[in-house]
């Protein structure tokens, strides 16, 4: 496989793997999650905005890395 | 009447039919109807591209979901970013390199082609209707509450002028009014949010407070566990959203009106930012400020309950927190999300029935540009028409559902298809039509099987499939069924298709 498509994959995989261990905790194990959200509402709030600007920031890094223009790019 | 409402709605709409009047004048080619001839950057794109998926369901329906079931609903805001990281890091550069128009080009590149497009078009059309039908009816129910104009004058008012923006003007107006009401909905979000934290002197604690003081849930909707009674629901559901979405045809065909594969993946990356962002506001700020504001105003229930249901708590809340005038924008924003959106889905469903239908399997790539065209505009209006009378029909049916239904379909047929075709050398004509129907059967069988179709439409008393979202059974099985086939092809049209993988691998990959 192409270095560079190597290296999306594996992007891809380290951010699909998260997502699918959240949803995995969230089915079988709320309380988990609930218990590390905690202890309250306010502090959800800061985790929550911190793991969604991180998860966004970095898909917009990898995005603009990923994104350099081939020798063999057509524009049909 | 609202004057601010018939304001706005007047002002957009002569707006947009200005914009595809003078787009109509770059749309007599095939590519400029379809693609827009690749005019559009990656900026402008993502926009639109936002537009497309901030459809008037995620609004209302999201924050309807928060106000009600709380932190369970962060899985409709978390999987469309997978979904859109799917396309981004593995499907946008391939994708545009390898296609023109529709899915059916980069599906068929290396497969026998009328088969393939067969599929591929038949598919699209399948979730594109679903997906009209959704939006038809809230634009229905929308103009019936704003206008107290009848439900059946309101899908035709929408249908007709959608209609005319696809028909007249193709790509370019379709992209140009998507790129309206994408500002005008993100602007929307944040003037809701700035309202909401005004009010509670920018501080989300005193909101969050607010909300364990005030909503019925209280502290509850800050845990998991409110909105799925079921495991196989919240998983099916985390598996048919992300999945789904990288296999729309009305989001993967704008990928086709930009210039080259740098340019898809920027698309993809500002429709991230875009999205991110919205939903953020979502989740921290307009579904929580809405359970936090909404017990103050007591007339917005009747017996405990939300008037209109909670798919109207956003609309309920821009009248408490702007009054009726703010309301009436927000009201006409909305509707204009729905025609946007309605404008790409009918533009996807025309192009996969005119390009892969009609003029490569039907007429064998013999047809001309203007013949071509002209069908594409006969079946604007076939599609538009099918998807109003399917509205008048599933007037009174849950449209959050439709919508997910969609996505089900779409999860198990298209996005299999196109990332195997795109990565696997052993995926063979056979494979894809045989397997990918199976996805299409069994998603379609379990949905008539289940409690929506078997027991609310038929009258049943017990569902044979218990479950109402069947993706985490009907993705990996069609998977399964496209590898099983494939892998039995013995035929001499599958020693071809395998061959031709290492041509396109160069193509789509385009190594430097």
């Amino acid at each position: 496989m192409h270095q560079n498509t190597s290296r999306k994959w594996f992007w891809l995989m380290l951010i699909a793997s998260g997502y699918i261990v959240l949803a995995l905790v969230a089915t079988f194990k709320p309380e988990l999650l609930n218990q590390t959200i905690g202890p309250g509402p306010a502090t959800w709030g800061l985790v929550a905005s911190v793991a969604y600007l991180v998860f966004i920031v970095s898909i917009m890094a990898i995005a603009i890395f990923s994104s350099r223009p081939s020798a063999r790019e057509e524009n049909r | 009447m609202n004057i601010t409402a018939v304001t706005v709605f007047s002002v957009f709409v002569i707006l947009t039919l200005w914009i595809t009047v003078r787009a109509s004048r770059g749309s007599n080619t095939t590519k400029g109807f379809y693609a827009a001839e690749g005019q559009f950057g990656g900026f402008t794109n993502g926009v639109a591209i936002t537009g497309d998926f901030l459809s008037a369901a995620t609004f209302l329906g999201i924050t309807g979901l928060l106000f009600s079931a709380g932190l369970d609903t962060a899985f409709y805001l978390l999987a469309p970013l997978l979904g859109l990281s799917i396309m981004l890091f593995a499907m946008a550069a391939p994708f545009r390199r390898l296609g023109r128009f529709t899915l059916g080009d980069v599906v068929s590149y290396r497969l026998d082609e009328s088969p393939v497009r067969r599929f591929a078009a038949l598919t699209s059309l399948v979730i594109v209707l679903l997906y009209l039908v959704v939006q038809f009816v809230g634009a229905g129910k929308l103009m019936q509450g704003l206008f107290g104009i009848n439900f059946h004058a309101a899908v035709l008012v929408a249908g007709g002028l959608t209609m005319v923006y696809v028909s007249l003007g193709g790509m370019i107006a379709t992209t140009w009014v998507q790129v309206i009401k994408a500002s005008l909905i993100i602007t929307t979000f944040m003037a809701i949010t700035l309202m909401i934290l005004y009010r509670f002197d920018f501080s989300l604690a005193q909101i969050y407070a607010t909300v364990v003081e005030k909503a019925p849930l209280g502290a509850k909707l800050f845990t998991f566990g409110n909105l799925y009674k079921d495991n196989f629901s919240l998983l099916s559901f985390c598996v048919a959203i992300p999945l789904g979405m990288a296999g729309m045809p009305h989001l993967l065909m704008r990928l086709f009106t930009v210039p080259n594969s740098r340019q898809a993946n920027l698309s993809v990356f500002w429709a991230t930012f875009f999205i991110g962002l919205c939903m953020i506001m979502l989740l921290l700020v307009i579904g929580f400020g809405t359970a936090a504001i909404l017990p103050d105003y007591p007339q917005v229930y009747a017996d405990t309950k939300v008037i209109g249901g909670n798919n109207m708590v956003a609309l309920h809340l821009t009248k408490a927190i702007g009054g009726s005038m703010f309301f009436g924008f927000v009201s006409t924003v909305i509707f204009a999300t729905i025609l946007a959106v309605v404008s790409g889905l009918i533009l996807a469903g025309a192009s996969a029935f005119s390009h892969d239908l009609y003029a490569h399997t039907f007429r064998a790539g013999k047809s001309g540009q203007k013949e071509e065209l002209r069908v594409t505009r006969i079946s604007i209006f076939v599609i538009g028409g099918l998807g109003i009378l399917l509205a008048f029909a599933f007037e009174n049916q849950n449209i959050a559902y439709m919508a997910s239904l969609a996505f089900a379909v779409s999860a198990a047929t298209n996005f299999p298809v196109l990332i195997l075709s795109l990565y696997w050398r052993g995926l063979t004509t056979r494979g894809v039509v045989i397997g990918g129907s199976v996805g299409l059967l069994s998603t379609i069988t379990l949905l008539v099987l289940g409690p929506t179709v078997w027991v609310d439409v038929l009258g049943h008393t017990t569902a044979i499939f218990p479950y109402k979202y069947p993706a985490l059974i009907t993705s990996p099985l069609a998977f399964f069924a496209i590898y099983l086939i494939s892998s039995l092809d013995g035929s001499a049209q599958a020693s071809l298709d395998k061959a031709g993988f290492d041509a396109q691998w160069k193509v789509a990959f385009a190594p430097r």
